[in-house]
């Protein structure tokens, strides 16, 4: 087996989202592959929140774009609904993204700068037609549901603050009636004071909306506070995966014993394990690709990658040397 | 306290732009003593930044700057030109969020550190070399020698975040202002660069001003706060105390509006309503007053002075209807 395996994927009910043995790797200069994200599986039941975290450079972002097929993936497959992506059509992948629909870090230049928020949040609605029931009324109840007036609506995205914005993007990731959100970085260029609303709008929404949210970010507080489960992730593979509660509580894999005591004033103990820094994902380390700033690391991690473990009901490790036991559930 | 190193005594800055006046600053008072940690804390347009752009002689000629700032006793606004060049760079230096907007690109890492010794120092060039290894070593960057050769492009953000706090250590500055310092940075490496200046302050008996708009960044690693809003100091105490004995509305609310690693998931948060406050109205209110729940006609219609807790304590806020136990004293300290 060369990848860690797929043995996190959950057999019961079928998810919404399943990805298998995803790899995306991009062309560099003088023949280099850059190995952006490397043999990750997951699977995201309808309404659940899945949070992706890891440093930059880890390929959270990447995993989460090409689930919708932005970049289309070098290998692996990914099942919306039980379709296979990779098998539709141009026409079909445009239909399915309908459902799928992203919100960015950076709200003001995710924003046309020279349309109204009006068309910027109805254009998805005039390309696909009426959906179903939407009128102009409802785009208004939808404007109104994200916080921003209607009589507003004529007004340019320089015209609002940094939150509104966000507000007016999270309203246009919605007017198509998706079933999932990705989220990537969502609050992370909003005061703490807007953060917080956002998030608690983004909840609000979730429930009202039935969504499915694929939710990235730098801050693992944000994450915990989002999240149904969690995936760690490492140099473009999965370092840990499964419930929030069950990761947070009891961390397992020393990369994220060492990502959550580096979070300012979390009152967790640090080895100072994770010295150094982040390896190129040009010419990624042998075996376990966290070996050269682990502290636990020895001979077996630099030559064999180490497939998951199961450690709780849901919650899977891959490593060599995890900092719990496993256990064994029927 | 008499031993002061920076001392801001009422300071203001405003903006003339084409719509009108800005009023960035109004009337913050704060100091800072040799080997002690300040941390300012706000939200954008909170001043923060102005605030200690406008000490270090950074504000485009648009400002217009009230008050009186003094280190060492000196006044820093009639400071005379050749004095203002040993003070800026010398005494007082400053690391900016942004590591590769702060460094040239097109020059390498050695030349650009050797540039200010060799100016405030004359140091030849040999000398200039070793003592930028001296200071990248300092620093803990490893393999220091070879770096003087390299570009920033060759450098990881926090590897160059170490370059900028190197050199801004140079001459020996008595005072380093870091604004967000570790913003532009990932956790693990954050905690790394705020260890890294933490330790220099103690070892070098530094005055360290630490910007940032995170309470957890500074809650470890100052000695006082200041918690900035709409250009005004809300709250000013020791560490410990603005978050034992939060005193404003604004410092306590903050703190609920943040997401901590301790709640359990869903946790619903307390976010502060409304927006932050539009500067081009001059001030005539708590410039809290329309997002606070504790807000009351007073409130709105006068600004509250920085009144401490007890007499001669170290802790005031600004406000009228203040968390906990009611002022003893009044007065601007």
């Amino acid at each position: 087996m060369v990848g860690i395996g797929t043995t996190s994927l959950r057999s019961d009910g079928s998810p919404l989202i399943r990805v298998e043995n995803l790899v995306v790797e991009f062309p560099a200069a003088k023949g280099g592959v850059v190995q952006a994200v490397s043999d990750v599986s997951f699977d995201v039941m309808a309404g659940e929140t899945l949070g992706i975290v890891g440093e930059s450079g880890c390929g959270k972002s990447t995993t989460a774009k090409a689930v919708i097929q932005l970049p289309v993936p070098t290998s692996g497959t990914v099942s919306y609904d039980d379709t296979d992506l990779a098998s539709l059509d141009k026409e079909q992948l445009r239909k399915v993204r309908t459902d799928l629909q992203m919100i960015f870090q950076d709200p003001i230049s995710a924003l046309n700068p020279r349309r109204s928020i009006w068309d910027i949040i109805s254009e998805g609605v005039e390309i696909w037609g009426t959906h179903g029931a939407w009128t102009d009324a409802r785009l208004d109840e939808l404007i109104r549901s994200v916080g921003i007036d209607p009589q507003y609506k004529d007004r340019k995205p320089f015209q609002f603050s940094g939150g509104q914005c966000q507000r007016i993007s999270i309203a246009r990731a919605l007017a198509l009636d998706p079933k999932v959100l990705i989220c990537d970085e969502p609050v992370s260029a909003l005061d703490v004071s807007v953060q917080a609303q956002i998030l608690n709008l983004l909840d609000d929404l979730k429930s009202e909306h039935d969504l499915t949210m694929l939710f990235i970010s730098h801050d693992l507080a944000v994450v915990r506070n989002v999240s149904d489960r969690v995936l760690v992730m490492y140099l473009g593979r999965v370092a840990e995966v499964g419930d929030a509660d069950s990761i947070f509580d009891n961390p397992t894999h020393p990369y994220t014993q060492a990502l959550l005591s580096a979070v300012p004033g979390s009152g967790i103990s640090d080895d100072g394990s994770l010295s150094g820094e982040l390896p190129s994902p040009l010419n990624p380390p042998s075996g376990c690709r966290f070996h050269t700033r682990c502290s636990y690391a020895t001979e077996v991690c630099t030559t064999t990658v180490p497939e998951f473990e199961q450690f709780g009901e849901d919650h899977w490790v891959a490593c060599h040397h995890p900092q719990g036991t496993p256990v064994t559930i029927t | 306290m008499s031993d002061d190193l920076l001392k801001l005594d009422g300071l203001s800055v405003e903006f003339a732009t084409a719509a009108g006046p800005v009023y960035a600053v109004s009337s913050v008072s704060t100091s800072v003593a040799r080997g002690e940690a300040l941390g300012i804390v706000g939200e954008s347009g909170s001043g923060k930044s102005v605030t200690m752009k406008a000490v270090m002689g950074l504000l485009p000629s648009t400002a217009k700057i009230g008050g009186k700032v003094t280190f060492d006793g000196e006044d820093v606004f009639t400071m005379s030109k050749k004095r203002r060049k040993h003070f800026y760079g010398v005494d007082v230096a400053m690391v900016f969020q942004n590591p590769m907007t702060s460094l040239n690109p097109v020059k390498r890492i050695g030349a650009q550190m050797m540039e200010g010794m060799r100016y405030h120092r004359g140091l030849s060039k040999s000398a200039a070399e070793a003592r930028a290894v001296e200071l990248l070593d300092l620093v803990r960057m490893p393999d220091a020698a070879a770096r003087l050769r390299q570009y920033p492009h060759e450098l990881s953000g926090g590897m160059r975040q170490r370059v900028v706090i190197a050199m801004s250590l140079a001459n020996d500055p008595a005072l380093l202002i870091a604004d967000e310092p570790t913003t532009a940075l990932d956790v693990t490496v954050q905690r790394d660069i705020l260890d890294l200046l933490d330790g220099l302050r103690r070892d070098l008996n530094m005055a360290l001003i630490l910007i940032t708009h995170d309470l957890g960044v500074v809650k470890d690693r100052t000695d006082k706060i200041a918690v900035m809003y709409g250009g005004r100091v809300m709250e000013a105490a020791p560490t410990g105390e603005v978050f034992a004995d939060t005193r404003h509305p604004y410092t306590d609310a903050l703190q609920r509006a943040i997401p901590d690693m301790t709640m359990p998931r869903g946790t619903r948060l307390d976010p502060i309503p409304g927006s932050p406050p539009n500067l081009a109205i001059e001030p005539a209110m708590c410039p809290f007053a329309p997002r606070c729940s504790q807000a009351t006609d007073e409130c709105r219609s006068s600004i509250p002075p920085l009144i401490e807790t007890e007499v001669g304590s170290a802790h005031a806020y600004s406000c009228f209807n203040p968390l906990n136990s009611a002022p003893v004293s009044e007065g601007v300290s």
